[in-house]
């Protein structure tokens, strides 16, 4: 695992051992960390389902956040509509938002080669605050103050 | 100022892409991907660097890091991607021989927030490509280089240095060559790019031209 961040904020919990330089033994099975949201209906909980797996940093591994992020926004598991064949439909359905990410990952691609080009402009000891957390969690926050938290 | 702006060649999973990207602060870097525009944010670095990439609606956070011979790895919602880049020299964007390109010709240059035109860029029937600076407006104690999200020549500029201008105000109009008036009102709108919000609509979805069509290389010529 060569960097681990889990999802934290209210209503959600992430159960692992994880932490990152950590080696996963390959004698259990393959959950390395589990994701779990509360809300007070079953929309609030997905709702801070999607702000978390956002908000999952994990590299070094493959994991199925992207496989989560798609369900979480499939209608019809939005609607309830599913049953143990529900994987063979939303499967599929991955191919596009794939194609989507293959470009967003050549864009990161090339902004790394162009930021390493030049010496690093922080220190190394930065790790400074991701504007985009405090943003999901802003908006989290915000929605649970309208809700009447 | 205008950061450097470097071309780059990128492979994925047996595509190439071209990419140009203009590094506009140390912390953040606009991307033109075969004319898919990125801004992306470096947002952290351990390790591996943290970035948050917009384009258009959507929003997307990734991890990369380095590996061998000119391998970049992204780690994007748990997926691993190796592209692998390469530099194409110091030529202005859009690399003139690639055709794979996606120009978007002529449109309206919007103000997307409210703010103060500090200085003009370019004047008038100035040549523009896609990433060129065009004026330096000052909104929220900041100064926003507005650069062309479209290719074509400076038609009118709508602001004076100085001007205080509100949210949406016409700034700048990017025109198409005679040529290309002839054919008809061709006059797209295209909101700004500036670092916080991109949203430029391509030309070929209102007129069905394909970006490699005969018209569009005879336009091209015709600039």
């Amino acid at each position: 695992m060569v960097r681990y961040h889990p999802a934290t904020g209210p209503g959600i919990r992430v159960d692992s051992a994880l932490y990152s330089g950590y080696t996963i033994p390959e004698f259990y099975d393959s959950m390395i960390a589990k994701l779990s949201s509360w809300g007070r209906n079953r929309d609030e909980a997905i709702r801070r389902m999607r702000i978390a797996l956002d908000e999952m940093e994990i590299v070094g591994v493959p994991s199925t956040v992207s496989l989560h992020m798609a369900i979480m926004n499939d209608d019809g598991f939005l609607q309830g509509n599913f049953d143990t064949s529900y994987l063979d439909h939303v499967l599929p359905r991955m191919n596009s938002a794939l194609l989507e990410m293959e470009r967003f990952a050549v864009a990161a691609a090339v902004a790394s080669k162009m930021a390493l080009r030049s010496p690093p402009v922080q220190s190394e000891s930065s790790t400074s605050k991701s504007s985009w957390r405090s943003f999901a969690r802003a908006k989290a926050v915000a929605q649970d103050w309208r809700d009447g938290w | 100022m205008a950061g450097s702006l470097l071309n780059y060649r990128a492979k994925l999973n047996g595509s190439v892409y071209s990419a140009s990207v203009q590094e506009t602060t140390s912390n953040h870097l606009r991307v033109a991907l075969d004319g898919q525009m990125f801004e992306i944010d470096l947002v952290g670095k351990d390790g591996v660097l943290n970035w948050c990439l917009r384009s258009g609606e959507r929003a997307v956070r990734a991890q990369t890091r380095s590996l061998q011979n000119d391998i970049m790895e992204a780690w994007l919602a748990g997926i691993p991607f190796s592209t692998s880049v390469q530099a194409v020299g110091l030529a202005s964007y859009p690399v003139q021989a690639d055709r794979t390109v996606e120009r978007r010709y002529g449109g309206e240059i919007r103000a997307l927030m409210p703010g103060r035109v500090t200085s003009i860029l370019v004047k008038e029937a100035d040549h523009v490509e896609v990433g060129s600076p065009l004026l330096i407006l000052e909104a929220m104690k900041m100064q926003n280089e507005i650069s062309s999200p479209i290719v074509g020549r400076v038609k009118s500029t709508g602001v004076r240095e100085g001007e205080t201008v509100k949210k949406d105000a016409l700034l700048m109009e990017i025109g198409w060559s005679q040529t290309v008036s002839a054919q008809g009102s061709l006059r797209i709108r295209s909101p700004l790019a500036d670092r916080h919000v991109y949203n430029a609509h391509p030309l070929s979805s209102s007129l069905q031209l394909v970006p490699n069509s005969r018209l569009c290389q005879l336009l091209l010529h015709s600039l």
